[in-house]
């Protein structure tokens, strides 16, 4: 071997000195993509991050009040008690408002926002709509629905601001019937309604009252007036906590929460 | 008490739209109503500083959340055909026209660039009272657009539930690639397929952890089948077979995320056992001569649903999470495996053997009422709950190679989340 080499050497020294070079690299080379591959293979990739940089309140790029106010003050106009409740509401110092958020990212995505400035102005009550064109009447009949009853069957929703202050879900001071319309939906599929004794000829009914703060959360729940029925007020207290939580209470709506009656009707089957 | 006199009150949309005789608050409770939001999602505006990119990705936000309300069952995502003679200003928004369309709530989005990020906002509008129901801005890589439009319906789906949706949800899956099967992710809408494991070993049963981070599967890359724990934040992959469990197969995570159940076969016939994740230690909880395979936790963390034959046939038990109290679930059919526990609690699905094909099949635990979602002349096996249990996604072989689907809880709407390759196995992150 070593004489063979040593030939080699003496005779194309150059040439080889080049060759192993060359070789050499290659094989550095191939290594190296070798290696930096070898993890790919051994170990999962892992999963995308999903993190979103920063969460903060939309902005009002779009004016958010509407043009003519509140299409529910025309609908359902409120009562003078009504009207003077909303106005006490409105005369309160308005609650304390969370801190402003941080420029910096936020990196929890549920974190709560505060409504942005600007957007306050909308809270109050605006009883007078302004002038509308004809088409915009027009559409609005289509939706007008019809007079509010005033005693039904099953759920339904207290409607004056009880002595705390705190308005009543059912008051113009919370003029978001969406809001009314998720609540007795989400109800209705969280109560498990009891079985109506027999004989039943009268519906029964009991009264759940509760406080919903603006992150939705229930808090307070208690049977205001009961039935007499000892499955339905617990069945109906039972719904409530199904629950809970609430949808959060409306970004612009300007207290820190709302009270609620909730009225449990039981029928004969 | 002031709040003595209960006002009734009536509302326009939803159910009551449908039926406008129907007086909506009578909650003539039958349980069974359901109420679909009617909402329109505008247009996404680019605003100056959008590039392509950014506007491209405004039109596709905009599709992304249209179809994850639609999906969602709870939403009625009105056509943008039915206000198309809405004249739309970036000033303000014409809530009275869109509440005359029928519409109760309103997106109205932007989208613009900011450096090298794309910055999206989904406001909510009540079209009635034109108030801000929600609003979030959310800024990320451009590659994050679809995230970001999931993450924009469920902020929706919050303000009207006081629940999250599901759009961020996942669905992990076995594909057979080559003579291998590799574990897959996907988006709950079979967006953005991922391929976890590259052994070319068999790699099946994946369980997602409760938290979404972390995944739980069998793997033969060393021969017999183990236990592995895949760490989605960093990419980890941990063997985590107890010592002397060989041959561990279907996981399945307590809800807490602390423990596993699997069977193993390693004392002969197959039992359950309890893995304790963070010390590795585990311990058997079913002691029958048959064959115990496929625990699956309740929701509460109570009971464990399971497959024996310890009867003759494959058949359904439950049994609390210590082994006791063992009792049998089904009481019909031949072959019955696979079973899932709703979130709720309320209903067990599972496979069952129909004419020597499988169907998925639900059991109403209050009512014992069975009902059988799927039929057709192909098996749907495996089926597996979203975590708000109004889908289940599975997998059939109904047109020819087995895909995975979804279908609503009742058996409705069954889709197929198309794969380049034949799919099995799914389970749905929380």
């Amino acid at each position: 071997m070593t004489i063979k080499l040593k030939i080699a050497w003496g005779e194309r020294s150059e040439q080889i000195l080049m060759k192993m070079a060359g070789y050499s690299a290659v094989a550095h080379l191939v290594a190296l993509i070798v290696f930096s591959m070898i993890p790919r293979f051994t170990t999962p990739p892992p999963m995308p991050r999903t993190a979103i940089a920063e969460i903060i309140p939309a902005s009002a790029l779009f004016p958010p009040a509407p043009p003519g106010g509140p299409a529910h003050a025309r609908q359902a106009e409120p009562t003078p008690s009504e009207r003077a409740e909303a106005a006490k509401v409105a005369e309160k110092p308005p609650a304390p408002k969370p801190p402003e958020a941080p420029k910096a990212p936020k990196k929890k995505p549920d974190a709560t926002v505060p409504p942005p400035p600007g957007e306050k102005r909308a809270e109050k009550p605006r009883p007078e709509p302004e002038p509308e064109r004809a088409a915009e009447r027009a559409g609005r009949d289509q939706v007008e629905p019809p007079p509010v009853a005033d005693s039904m069957a099953g759920i339904s929703l207290g409607g004056t601001v009880v002595p705390g202050g705190i308005p009543s879900i059912g008051s113009s001071a919370f003029p978001y019937d969406y809001y009314r319309s998720s609540l007795v939906a989400i109800l209705q599929s969280n109560w498990r309604r009891p079985v109506a004794p027999e004989g039943l000829r009268e519906p029964v009914s009991c009264r759940v009252q509760f406080t919903i703060l603006k992150s939705g959360i229930i808090q307070d729940a208690r049977i205001s007036v009961p039935s007499g029925n000892e499955a339905l007020d617990q069945s109906a207290l039972r719904a409530i906590y199904d629950s809970n939580p609430l949808p959060p209470l409306p970004f612009q709506y300007g207290q820190n929460s709302v009270s609620a009656e909730v009225l449990f009707e039981l029928t004969a089957d | 008490m002031a709040a003595a006199a209960a006002f009734g009150w009536a509302r326009s949309g939803g159910p009551a739209a449908q039926d406008p005789n129907q007086p909506q608050i009578g909650l003539k409770i039958t349980g069974t109503a359901q109420r679909q939001v009617p909402i329109a999602i505008l247009p996404f505006h680019p605003d100056a500083t959008a590039d392509a990119a950014a506007r491209a990705s405004a039109e596709s936000i905009r599709a992304v959340i249209g179809a994850d309300l639609t999906y969602s069952g709870l939403f009625n995502v009105l056509p943008a055909s039915l206000y198309s003679g809405v004249t739309l200003t970036a000033a303000q928004i014409p809530f009275r026209d869109f509440a005359a369309l029928g519409a109760e709530g309103i997106v109205r989005g932007a989208v613009s660039r900011k450096d090298s990020q794309i910055v999206v906002e989904g406001p909510l509008y009540d079209t009635k009272s034109g108030a801000l129901i929600s609003g979030k801005r959310y800024r990320g890589d451009g590659s994050l657009a679809r995230h970001i439009a999931h993450s924009i319906a469920n902020d929706i789906t919050l303000s009207y539930t006081g629940r999250t949706g599901i759009a961020l949800s996942r669905i992990v899956f076995v594909a057979k690639i080559g003579g291998g099967k590799e574990i897959h992710v996907m988006d709950y809408d079979g967006a953005e397929i991922r391929q976890i494991t590259k052994n070319k070993s068999l790699n099946v049963s994946p369980a997602w952890s409760p938290d979404g981070r972390r995944l739980a599967f069998v793997s033969y890359r060393q021969g017999n089948p183990k236990l592995f724990i895949y760490n989605g934040e960093d990419g980890s992959l941990k063997d985590s077979t107890p010592p002397g469990s060989e041959l561990c197969v279907a996981p399945d995570w307590s809800p807490d995320g602390r423990l596993i159940a699997f069977s193993s076969s390693s004392g002969g016939d197959s039992d359950i056992f309890i893995l304790d994740v963070a010390t590795g230690r585990s311990r058997q909880i079913s002691f029958s001569r048959g064959s115990d395979t496929s625990p699956e936790w309740s929701p509460s963390g109570r009971e464990i649903a399971f497959t024996s034959d310890r009867s003759g046939t494959p058949q359904i038990y439950i049994m609390d999470a210590e082994g006791a109290n063992v009792r049998l679930m089904t009481t019909s059919g031949e072959f019955n495996d696979s079973a899932a526990w709703s979130p709720d609690g309320g209903r067990i699905v599972y496979a069952s053997m129909f004419d020597g094909r499988f169907d998925i099949v639900v059991n109403d635990l209050a009512a014992g009422a069975m009902r059988r979602l799927t039929q057709n002349a192909a098996n749907n096996e495996n089926p597996r709950w979203s975590s708000d249990g109004r889908h289940i996604v599975f997998s059939s072989n109904r047109k020819g190679t087995y895909k995975i689907l979804t279908m609503d809880a009742d058996g409705n709407r069954q889709v197929e989340l198309p794969t380049p390759f034949e799919a099995t196995m799914p389970d749905w992150s929380r």
